[in-house]
């Protein structure tokens, strides 16, 4: 299997035990921009997530070749949304939403253009971790750590245990 | 009535600007401008840190050229540590030139195939929803792919050298810091993870060969769109080739005579100023012998490949005969042949690449050397986009007191005027009605400089481009904006 980009920017991790690929979008240098990829750390620490982690900036064009060789993706990102429990979690589909710019592409964006390129459609889902803070600093906002925390207790206590989901089961070990 | 049109932001380029154009009563284009609007500050902030941090620093200007900063600046806080260009080890200079292709090409195929290849595959007047790389894939497979590829394999080489594909470290003080090993250079020659450097070499041919048969359809409008005389600036070699890593600076007028004869770079400070306007964040550079109203230069790839003499490739070299043939060894003014020019860098690139990577230099373990401090230090390298300036000096503590960074895009910045003044002439003036078509001819011409906003303010945050049309009042009558 190819090994993921970028995977050097990030504490070596173990030879993954599944065709899962977990994209961790953001920038640790604007405060809680930096929530996916804190999100990405405790799981690799867990030890208990089975698939590769890519830490990226931000989706880029070339990703719709990276995605083709997983079954199934996870896209997680900070969110300025108003997520009651601090994050939000959900199936996506491809979509044509581009705008104007190569600077902003969605998760549903990239879906697309690996189907168009490809023809191949990678099971994929969002997870959006809810952020405050947004300046040029390093360190994560308090409301940002609680969502942190609620989306991992969200992932380690429920998400794994969903074992009928057979999308999801494999993502994780005990 | 008087009118003032605004494009805001312009798009598909790297960063935040916007145009305004001025009509008068009749209808016809009094004034264009092509604004930047972020502001800089790069120069200041690193003033205080250790020289050692500057290449550091200085890459986060920009996400799609970081290494051209990270070299440039490299190679000026070599001279702080008293190496000279000349005097890295083979290693150390073949690994930077290596990440240097490298950068060169991502960047290279990623404008051609992202940002320029739409006004050429859809037309300037195609619907704007059409204008994107989605519909490239989508009308163009084959194409995009190869795009896709291509991209990735500069990238690649970069993450390879400098340990990530943005933001990567791979300079130090007098060297480089990591060994390359053969399993890392086997990589991009055995075609097993990735496509390999011969199938790089092959795909820029085919591009080229696009470009070529793209120009015999479309001379008329490819040779005279944008189109003016101007002065040109390049790095070359002592035998006059083209070198993008390290050389002499040269420059011609418009009628191919030598303005600048092949300078070292460290005498820089003798021959360039920068001139200001109140409209525009970015600086105006020019040479000072021959003043500001003469004195700019374009510079880039069609600039580049009009002021060497030769491309030390061989396939390259073919390709540079042909276009310096098509103007019969004049400089060759017209904006739209950037593309062409790009494009046989594209190809220059991948052939070094590929010498490079059979050379067992690389693989060597003399990776730093170190000289008498010195208090001052000067880098300039070809970027993407152009010649790129960086100049230091430090105090007795190694603390930096002074920073000028003199950008590629700001090199253009007249040019790119010049050719936003030129199409609003040309295409708006005494229009009944002035089309979306019409002004994304505006963006097209400032397109083909691939100008990186960002870099040339040296601004941080969000940064779109944008134009406006306003009256003879100052009234706004039509702005062009996409959030």
């Amino acid at each position: 299997m190819l090994i993921p980009n970028d995977i050097t920017d990030y504490p070596l991790q173990e030879q993954a035990k599944s065709d899962v690929l977990l994209m961790a979008i953001g920038n640790t240098s604007r405060q809680d921009d930096g929530l996916a990829w804190a999100f990405a750390n405790k799981l690799r620490e867990s030890g208990r997530f089975t698939g590769h982690i890519h830490p990226c900036y931000q989706l880029q064009v070339e990703d719709s070749e990276l995605i083709t060789h997983y079954s199934s993706i996870i896209f997680v990102d900070a969110s300025h949304n108003d997520l009651p429990n601090g994050y939000g979690f959900r199936a996506i589909r491809p979509d044509n939403d581009f705008t104007f710019t190569t600077h902003a592409l969605s998760p549903m964006g990239l879906l697309y253009l690996c189907e168009v390129l490809y023809d191949k459609c990678p099971k994929a889902f969002v997870l959006e971790i809810k952020g405050y803070q947004w300046e040029l600093e390093e360190g994560l906002s308090v409301g940002a750590k609680k969502s942190l925390d609620a989306s991992l207790k969200f992932v380690f206590d429920e998400l794994s245990k969903q074992a009928t989901n057979s999308d999801l089961k494999h993502w994780f070990v005990d | 009535m008087p009118k003032k049109i605004v494009i805001d932001p312009v798009t598909r380029v790297e960063g935040h600007g916007k145009v305004t154009i001025h009509l008068n009563d009749q209808g016809s284009v009094d004034e264009a401008y092509f604004h930047i609007v972020e502001f800089r500050g790069f120069e200041r902030f690193v003033q205080g840190h250790p020289y050692w941090e500057a290449p550091l620093l200085v890459q986060r200007l920009c996400g799609i050229c970081p290494v051209s900063h990270h070299l440039a600046a490299a190679k000026a806080i070599d001279q702080i540590v008293g190496i000279d260009p000349s005097s890295l080890s083979p290693t150390a200079n073949k690994l930077r030139r290596l990440l240097h292709y490298g950068q060169v090409f991502q960047s290279h195929a990623l404008h051609f195939f992202y940002l320029a290849s739409p006004d050429l595959l859809f037309g300037t007047d195609a619907p704007a929803e059409k204008r994107n790389v989605v519909h490239v894939a989508i009308s163009n497979p084959d194409l995009a792919q190869k795009g896709i590829l291509m991209r990735k394999f500069g990238q690649e080489i970069i993450k390879a050298i400098a340990g990530k594909r943005i933001h990567g470290i791979a300079a130090v003080p007098g060297g480089v810091h990591k060994t390359f090993f053969p399993e890392e250079r086997d990589f991009f020659l055995n075609s097993k993870e990735i496509p390999s450097v011969d199938t790089m070499i092959e795909w820029s041919q085919e591009i080229i060969q696009f470009i070529k048969d793209y120009h015999a359809r479309h001379y008329t409008w490819l040779d005279a769109f944008a189109t003016y005389p101007s002065g040109h600036l390049g790095m070359v070699s002592k035998d006059g080739s083209l070198d993008l890593y390290d050389g002499r600076l040269r420059a011609i007028d418009a009628n191919g005579n030598k303005t600048l004869h092949d300078i070292p770079c460290d005498d820089y400070t003798q021959y360039f100023t920068e001139g200001v306007e109140r409209w525009s964040y970015m600086k105006f550079p020019y040479l000072k012998h021959l003043g500001r109203k003469n004195g700019w230069n374009r510079v880039g790839p069609l600039s580049r490949l009009n002021v060497c003499d030769r491309l030390s490739t061989p396939l390259a070299q073919q390709e540079l005969e042909i276009f310096k043939a098509y103007t019969t060894g004049k400089p060759n003014h017209s904006t739209m042949h950037y593309h062409w020019a790009r494009l046989i860098e594209l190809l220059y690139c991948a052939e070094m690449m590929k010498e490079l990577l059979l050379d067992s230099d690389i693989l060597g373990d003399d990776l730093t050397r170190t000289g008498l401090r010195r208090p001052e230090g000067i880098g300039i390298i070809e970027a993407p986009r152009g010649t790129l300036i960086h100049h230091y000096k430090v105090d007795e503590q190694g603390m930096i007191t002074k920073c000028n960074l003199i950008v590629s895009t700001t090199h253009n910045n007249e040019g790119m005027n010049r050719a936003v003044r030129k199409v609003a002439h040309d295409n708006l003036n005494g229009q009944q009605e002035i089309t979306e078509g019409m002004l994304n001819e505006v963006e097209v011409a400032i397109r083909a400089f691939d100008p990186c906003l960002s870099c040339a303010t040296h601004a941080l945050g969000k940064m779109p481009l944008r134009l406006s049309v306003f009256d003879h009042k100052g009234d706004l009558v039509t702005k062009k904006t996409k959030q």
